[in-house]
């Protein structure tokens, strides 16, 4: 973990003044020098240089970094100290020009930290965690995705990439998943709520896509510096919408002291498929143990190397190859990616004006060949500020403009879908052209609902276009000097839309395809989606110093919320014109649905912060909300929260803060309360769409309207969801901040949480929104950081964090003992009383009270009658390991990221089970077995079981694919997996140019960085399969559940250049 | 100070007013309707039931009442005819009726009974007396008395399935003893164009099957059948969907069983890819030579004729090897939708009527006959029925014992169903044990044409039958009360005394 200062050389200058004006000192002799930063190479001002051993001897910085000091002769060395960087000794040893770099300070005590509603706070005051993180931090890795260099960076935080497609989304769960309604954190930019609004596929069996969320807008190099705040005390003061944390982000706005300035950054990246499927390498195409040519799977014979023929006849002419594995022939598939992202901004200033514009451009093509799966980006903001006396007006303006190509997955005739179930025989590349005559969709060998995975992939289209808008107005009026005011003004406008279309798949009469399930009429389907939201906030802060020892800072605060949403979406099926992708291209009626929401919201809030010396802060929040979307009687809600901190290290003995350099207990108590989505209330009536396996039938028929009630029953005694959160933790750093750690245990109840349950339909509905009872999570997180190695020219620290939560189900409705969070009929991730929050469950492996396995009537391991819990979704523990290296100008850091336990879904496994590509299907060899300790049961007349005795049938050469299909040895459980992994997250090696060749060019300073991402996965034995990270069911705890063939993840190396003017 | 001052004032007037109440108030869902007529509602609950008839549960239906089997060549339903079944199986269709269809009429009888509205109460009575007893047929205990009632019962327990029998046939007898003169239906009704005399008849029809389906039980309702016969006024016309209110160029708006299996599962191609026909009912059509076959089947493309596979022969044992060489299912994208047959209305009273002792020759006989009649005119066959019901013909009714008379009945219904609603074959074969079950495969000398037989593969153990579904999962997850799961579909329902 790496804190900095915000504006660290302003107070920098400050301090230095203050303490070192007026300073004399005997003349003998001068040394002069420059003092200039490690990090960038600028010079620093206000750095203090003192004589060693004789304080009183010392000077300060000038605005160029410069100094001049006049030492007497006795004295051996200098000291260099300035705030926010780390002390540096010089020996004199007869030099009279000394030239210093100082590196930023590891861990700062007088750090100023931005919390809730941007209220800026010293750190040491903050009675709860919070994790800051500086511009670098979030660059380092040149992620075109602000939050993905974090990963395994942040105590109490899990970051996620969902798949290896650019452009894809990110998932954010601050500690862990304990509301079953909604566990993603709230965005903030510079005070304004951002939306984080996701554009994908809500079917996510049948060519889901993801194209993203709404934070993907944001161009990472325009970020001075983002906040986590984690439990309900830290963001109590932005109510509703924080109720699963928040992330505050500070963009970079032109500071004071800079100048002016041009920053330039530039990052050149290939990236490849980073895990495939571990195939089995010896049986070829067939079922059933023959080798059939029309087989979607490799349950044919064993490879011989014989010459066969293979594919269709195509005009009397036939393929043949030796009949042997093409052992990479899914590996050879994938292409190199490429990306590249360029950032260029200007900042400048003068005494009352601040200005900084910046323009980013983001361009990557995945792995897939051609470039189906491509993102571009283009980002502008512009942001200044102006002093008018005590009047400062703030604005900052951001557009930005996406355009995602994406790759469907699921089930069909997706590309992912048709790799998977070519045998392991056959070469992938060659069949590029899908217009040749034996690659085609009318010859393609097999007809069983998939074809030619690059016919999918160049005729199937999801094209995503993403327009944000978002900034803020910002007034701040300096009362006196010790109140001010500030009005606030934010809005964020999202416009989304996306087309998607499947192309008219109809092999000619006559081929071998012909009326197969190889058949699609063509689809074309557009959505139109905007989202409007506004943020009003008024803010009267006072910061007082009582008397000596007491201070008093507060704010109240009044805000106002809104959003509206409008989502149009229309498709057609069965296309007339071929390639013409229009709503109009079709005899059939567009099927068109139409969904606009609106909320409002009122909050009025104060926080309370008193304070004694720099040793005792108690703070104290609280807010009522008022909700529109919650039922009138209901509709406001109240919740306090308090906090302590206590910098024990202000007390201690001089001689044991030699040893403590600081030490910090900090307690707090707080709540949140969480409202409901929109029209949650009221019964209502829909136009009637009658359910029908793989198309509904649709009202108006023969001119007849239809409307019919709602399966969501209405709740009138909706109450607002509140979360309790207790919080300690403590901060302790020893011997000049060489080894520190920083812990937190929380106790949190989320309580009465609200959500569409699914309930019985006997009850002549399907769901209901209601207060479910309650959910506990206890965690422990812990960052530390220690520094082995710090001279004057190496530096070595390492990062460690590590993350453990227990979350647990104490009550749902008192009749339900478990509700469906995701997933699909017969396997999904639940939320069930007694278990951990977000369990899978699917009917498990049948087995005797003595553990044998019992088989049917063809020697197959049965599945249990009734589901159970097999797994939880969660991870046992998350940890991370970050280790930086540097030697003057160069540095080395790499980091780990290890997660432990869990389960996942892993739809690749299930299909390459049911295609016998998976090297686990040459269990024995393929030769006849008995499912090992197996039995079967002993039924009498009526069928109820009496007994069991030994299992004697065989599974036979014939049938071995049904007995994959069926799941093998673990039957309907087999698709759930290990979720374990660890992975080297990231590796950079980077080098600034050291100043003396700067000050020969016309730079401020040039870094260079050779950067590796996701470079190494291991996964346990068990998992074969995929990378457990991704995930194709959205960003939240349902997203938690698996994989329904999606698109794997990817490894990236890059270059990246960095200049500064 | 003063600014200040004057914003505090703006926060507190901002608060204090009412018009904060105001601008909070959004809430209303702009997406749906807060408000409908029972006009809008009626057709919503004929959709469902009739979608989930013709849709899904007439393709199980004609599966296992062995009208036809699974394409050698594709898998989709490779489980129908094995009999290796989910315990999902009913799902859809559990689901569809209780909160599709039945809580739709719900509403509608609610309006109605507020408002005297007989017509409409009745026809709202009789569809969901026809629901609860197709519930009860395929899972034999259902929730009845404590279904519907939103969360006041968040779990209903199950009722036997007698008692449920028993309470819809109540409501039926007080629906149809309210005051009817003058009653009318609305004008949306997709079944009867709003008729209320249709209406009455198929409530007595209803009733009728009900009565019948107990007929194996200790309690055979013998006086009260008695009773519903003499009082005449059954179904004539048949009652669904008809094929004008179909739309066959319109996705969404045609057959169900079409709009799935022969759109969505076969490309739009000309028939569904995973449906053959079953030489159980192929051979036995033909061995009647019963014109009806060229109206349910094409030929098989390679031959010219009509061939059906040996039931349940999934991969590894089909007749032949391609579809080509089979007969495959003629469906058409505005086929009718029909719950309940004219010919089947007319093959009830038959069988009540033997049953109940009347003479075969004078009463039975005749309503036979004219059931052949009508479910020509139903599929639309040129031919005359009474060439082949007359003397001589090839379908004509020869029985002399009960025994005889309702396995001719029967068979009879096997055939005029085939098209509509096959489920209620297989549950007929379930009440009275026709079509006979063979003791040996189709391919055996010994075989007689007709009946049906274990299939080749049965996951349900060689000569085990379903007779009915499993309690659905997504029940058994979200209903604490569901009984516990039954081990196989082959345990009997209630009346199934056979």
């Amino acid at each position: 973990m790496n804190l900095k200062i915000l504006s660290m050389k302003k107070m920098t200058i400050f301090l230095a003044f203050l303490l070192f004006v007026g300073f004399q000192a005997a003349a003998q002799m001068q040394i002069t020098g420059t003092v200039t930063s490690a990090e960038d190479g600028s010079p620093i001002p206000g750095v203090s240089v003192v004589v060693k051993d004789n304080a009183t001897i010392g000077t300060a910085t000038d605005i160029d970094g410069k100094y001049s000091l006049t030492v007497p002769g006795s004295a051996e060395a200098l000291i260099y100290s300035a705030v926010g960087m780390k002390t540096q000794e010089q020996p004199i040893a007869g030099r009279t020009v000394i030239d210093v770099t100082l590196e930023a300070e590891v861990l700062q005590m007088d750090e100023v930290v931005v919390t809730a509603i941007g209220i800026r706070r010293e750190a040491k005051a903050l009675g709860f965690a919070a994790s800051t993180f500086g511009a670098e931090d979030i660059t380092k890795t040149r992620q075109a995705n602000l939050v993905e260099g974090l990963q395994a960076k942040v105590p109490g935080v899990q970051i996620s990439g969902t798949s290896g497609e650019p452009g894809s989304s990110m998932t954010v769960a601050i500690r862990g998943h304990s509301s079953i309604n909604g566990n993603e954190p709230l965005y903030v930019i510079d005070g304004v709520p951002i939306s984080n609004v996701r554009l994908g596929s809500g079917d996510e069996l049948n060519g889901g896509y993801d194209m993203g969320n709404g934070l993907n807008a944001v161009n990472p190099d325009d970020i001075e510096n983002m906040t986590i705040l984690k439990g309900a005390a830290a963001t109590a003061l932005y109510g509703s919408q924080a109720s699963a944390g928040a992330v505050i982000i500070t963009t970079k706005g032109g500071s004071k002291s800079d100048g002016f300035g041009i920053n330039y950054n530039g990052t050149y990246g290939v990236s490849q498929v980073l895990r495939t499927p571990t195939f089995q390498n010896e049986f070829g195409q067939g079922w059933d143990g023959q080798h059939l040519l029309i087989e979607n799977g490799s349950w044919g014979p064993r490879f011989d190397g014989e010459e066969r023929v293979y594919m269709h006849v195509v005009d009397g002419e036939r393929k043949v190859k030796p009949y042997v594995a093409q052992e990479d022939n899914y590996k050879d598939f994938w292409d190199f990616g490429q990306n590249q992202t360029h950032s260029l901004s200007i900042n400048g200033s003068d005494e009352k004006t601040s200005y900084f514009f910046s323009y980013s451009y983001a361009d990557q093509d995945g792995i897939y060949p051609t470039d189906a799966d491509s993102y571009n980006r283009h980002t502008f903001s512009l942001r200044g500020t102006r002093n008018i006396e005590k009047l400062s007006i703030s604005t900052s303006i951001n557009y930005s403009n996406e355009e995602i190509n994406s790759v469907p997955t699921g089930q069909g005739l997706t590309v992912v879908n048709n790799l998977m179930q070519i045998p392991r025989g056959y070469s992938i590349v060659d069949m590029e052209d899908y217009n040749d005559p034996f690659y085609n969709i009318d010859n393609y060998y097999t007809p069983y609902g998939i074809t030619n995975p690059y016919y999918s992939l160049g005729e199937y289209g999801r094209l995503g276009k993403k327009n944000k808008i978002y900034g803020k107005l910002q007034l701040d009026y300096e009362i006196t000097d010790w109140m001010n005011f500030t009005y606030r003004f934010g809005g964020d406008v999202n416009a989304l839309s996306s087309k998607s279309y499947n192309p008219i798949t109809i092999p000619a009469e006559g081929s071998p395809n012909y009326n197969s399930s190889t058949s699609d009429l063509g689809r074309v389907a557009e959505q139109q989606y905007q989202r409007i939201q506004t943020n009003h906030d008024f803010l009267f802060n006072i910061d007082k110093q009582l008397s000596t020892d007491f201070r008093f800072v507060s704010t109240l605060g009044y805000n106002i919320f809104q959003y509206n949403t409008n989502n149009l979406t229309a498709s057609v099926d069965g296309l007339d014109i071929p390639y013409f992708y229009n709503l109009s291209n079709s005899a059939s009626d567009p099927v068109v649905g139409q969904r606009s929401t609106q909320k409002r919201m009122l909050g009025l809030y104060g926080q309370f912060e008193i304070s004694y010396k720099n040793l005792l802060y108690v703070t104290a929040t609280a807010r009522n909300d008022w909700s529109s979307a919650l039922p009138k009687e209901n509709n406001t809600y109240f919740y306090p929260s308090a906090t302590v901190s206590f910098i024990a290290s202000e007390i201690l003995p001089d001689n044991i803060k030699d040893i403590v350099s600081f030490a910090k207990i900090r307690a707090s108590y707080g709540q949140a309360g969480n409202d409901a989505n929109p029209y949650l209330i009221d019964p209502v009536f829909i136009q009637s769409s009658v359910f029908n396996p793989f198309r509904n039938l649709n009202f108006p028929l023969s001119g007849i309207n239809a409307f019919e009630v709602s399966n969501i029953l209405g709740n009138k005694d909706l109450q607002p969801e509140i979360t309790t959160e207790m919080e300690i933790g403590g901060e302790f750093r020893f011997y000049q901040n060489r080894f520190g750690f920083d812990f937190s245990y929380f106790d949190k109840d989320v309580e009465d949480q609200i959500l569409a349950l699914t309930i019985p339909s006997t009850t002549g509905y399907t769901r209901q929104t209601m207060n479910l009872g309650s959910i506990n999570t206890k965690g422990f997180e812990l960052g530390a950081n220690i520094t082995p190695v710090r001279n004057d020219d190496w530096n070595w620290t390492i990062g460690f964090i590590y993350n453990k939560y227990e979350t647990m189900v104490e009550e749902l409705h008192p009749s339900l003992e478990e509700v469906q969070i995701g997933g699909f009929a017969g396997v999904g991730i639940f939320a069930k009383v007694g278990e951990p929050m977000g369990v899978l469950m699917t009917t498990p492996l049948a087995e005797t009270d003595d553990g044998q396995v019992i088989v049917d009537a063809s020697g197959y391991p049965k599945s249990a009658a009734d589901p159970e819990v097999i797994g939880k979704a969660e991870y046992d523990f998350t940890a991370g390991v970050t280790n930086s290296l540097s030697y003057k100008g160069i540095n080395l850091s790499f980091t780990i990221d290890i997660r432990q336990g869990g389960v996942f879904y892993s739809r690749t496994k299930d299909i390459l089970y049911f295609t016998g590509n998976s090297i686990e299907t040459t269990y024995n060899d393929r030769q006849p077995f008995i499912v090992p300790n197996s039995v079967v049961e002993v039924v009498d007349v009526d069928g109820n079981v009496v007994g069991y005795e030994e299992n004697t049938i065989p599974v036979d050469r014939a049938h071995m694919d049904d007995f994959y299909n069926n799941g093998g040895l673990r039957a309907g459980e087999n698709p759930i997996i290990d979720k374990s992994f660890v992975k080297l997250r990231n590796l950079s090696l980077s080098y600034n140019l050291p100043s003396k060749l700067i000050d020969k060019l016309p730079l401020k300073g040039a870094s260079i960085s050779l950067i590796g991402t996701n470079l190494l996965l291991w996964t346990p034995e068990d998992n074969s399969f995929v990378d457990p990270e991704i995930s194709t069911f959205g960003n939240d705890i349902a997203g938690m559940f698996g994989e329904f063939s999606g698109t794997p993840s990817t490894r990236t190396f890059s270059i990246s250049l960095g200049l500064k003017l | 100070m003063k600014k200040i001052l004057i914003i505090l004032n703006v926060f507190i007037l901002l608060l204090a007013t009412t018009s904060c109440e105001d601008w909070l108030d959004v809430n209303e869902d702009p997406n749906n309707a807060a408000e409908a007529t029972l006009e809008l509602v009626f057709p919503a609950a004929q959709a469902s039931i009739t979608t989930v008839m013709s849709g899904e549960l007439y393709n199980v239906g004609g599966f296992w009442s062995q009208l036809w089997d699974q394409n050698p060549t594709a898998n989709q339903y490779n489980g129908l005819s094995t009999y290796n079944v989910t315990t999902g199986i009913g799902d859809n269709p559990w689901m569809e009726f209780y909160s599709g269809g039945l809580n739709d009429l719900q509403y509608v009888i609610e309006e109605a009974e507020a408002n005297e509205d007989w017509g409409n109460y009745l026809a709202a009575v009789s569809m969901r007396a026809y629901m609860y007893q197709v519930l009860v047929d395929l899972f034999d205990q259902v929730p009845y008395t404590e279904a519907l009632q939103g969360t006041e019962v968040l779990n209903p327990t199950f009722d036997e399935g007698s008692d449920v029998y028993e309470g819809i046939l109540d409501e039926l007898d007080e629906a149809l003893g309210k005051d009817l003169a003058g009653a009318s239906v609305v004008s949306s009704d997709l079944f009867f164009d709003g008729q209320i005399n249709t209406w009455v008849a198929f409530a007595r029809t209803v009733k009728l099957k009900m009565l019948l389906r107990m007929s194996e039980t200790s309690d055979p309702h013998t006086t009260e059948l008695t009773t519903l016969l003499n009082g005449g006024n059954f179904l004539t016309v048949p009652a669904g969907i008809a094929s004008n209110k179909y739309d066959p160029k319109n996705q969404n708006k045609r057959n169900p069983w079409y709009e799935t299996n022969v759109s969505r599962l076969s490309g739009d191609g000309q028939y569904s890819i995973n449906h053959v026909g079953c030489y159980n009912f192929i051979s036995y059509l033909q061995s009647k030579s019963d014109p009806r076959i060229d109206y349910l089947f094409y030929p098989s493309q390679n031959s010219g004729t009509h061939e059906g596979n040996w039931f349940g022969s999934s991969k590894s044992n089909p007749r032949f090897e391609s579809q080509d060489d089979f007969s495959t299912v003629k469906m058409a994208a505005d086929h009718p939708s029909y719950i309940m047959l004219g010919s089947e209305s007319l093959l009830l009273q038959a069988e009540a009527h033997a049953r109940i002792g009347s003479d075969l020759t004078a009463v039975v006989k005749p309503l036979y006959d004219q059931a052949v009649a009508v479910s020509f005119e139903e599929l639309g066959v040129e031919a005359g029925a009474a060439s082949y019901t007359s003397a001589g013909g090839s379908m004509e009714f020869t029985a002399t014992t009960l025994d005889e008379a309702i396995e001719q009945i029967i068979m009879q219904k096997w055939v005029c169903l085939a098209h509509f609603n096959p489920l209620e074959s297989w549950f007929e074969q379930s009440r009275t044990g026709y079509p006979n079950i063979s003791n040996v495969p189709a391919d055996d000398a010994a075989y007689v044409l007709g009946e049906w037989t274990s299939p080749l593969d049965n996951l349900l153990g060689d000569g085990n039958f379903p007779h009915r579904f499993y309690f659905p999962d997504a029940e058994v997850t979200s209903n604490n009360n569901t009984p516990s799961q039954i081990p196989n579909v082959s345990v009997k329902v209630w009346w199934d005394q056979n």
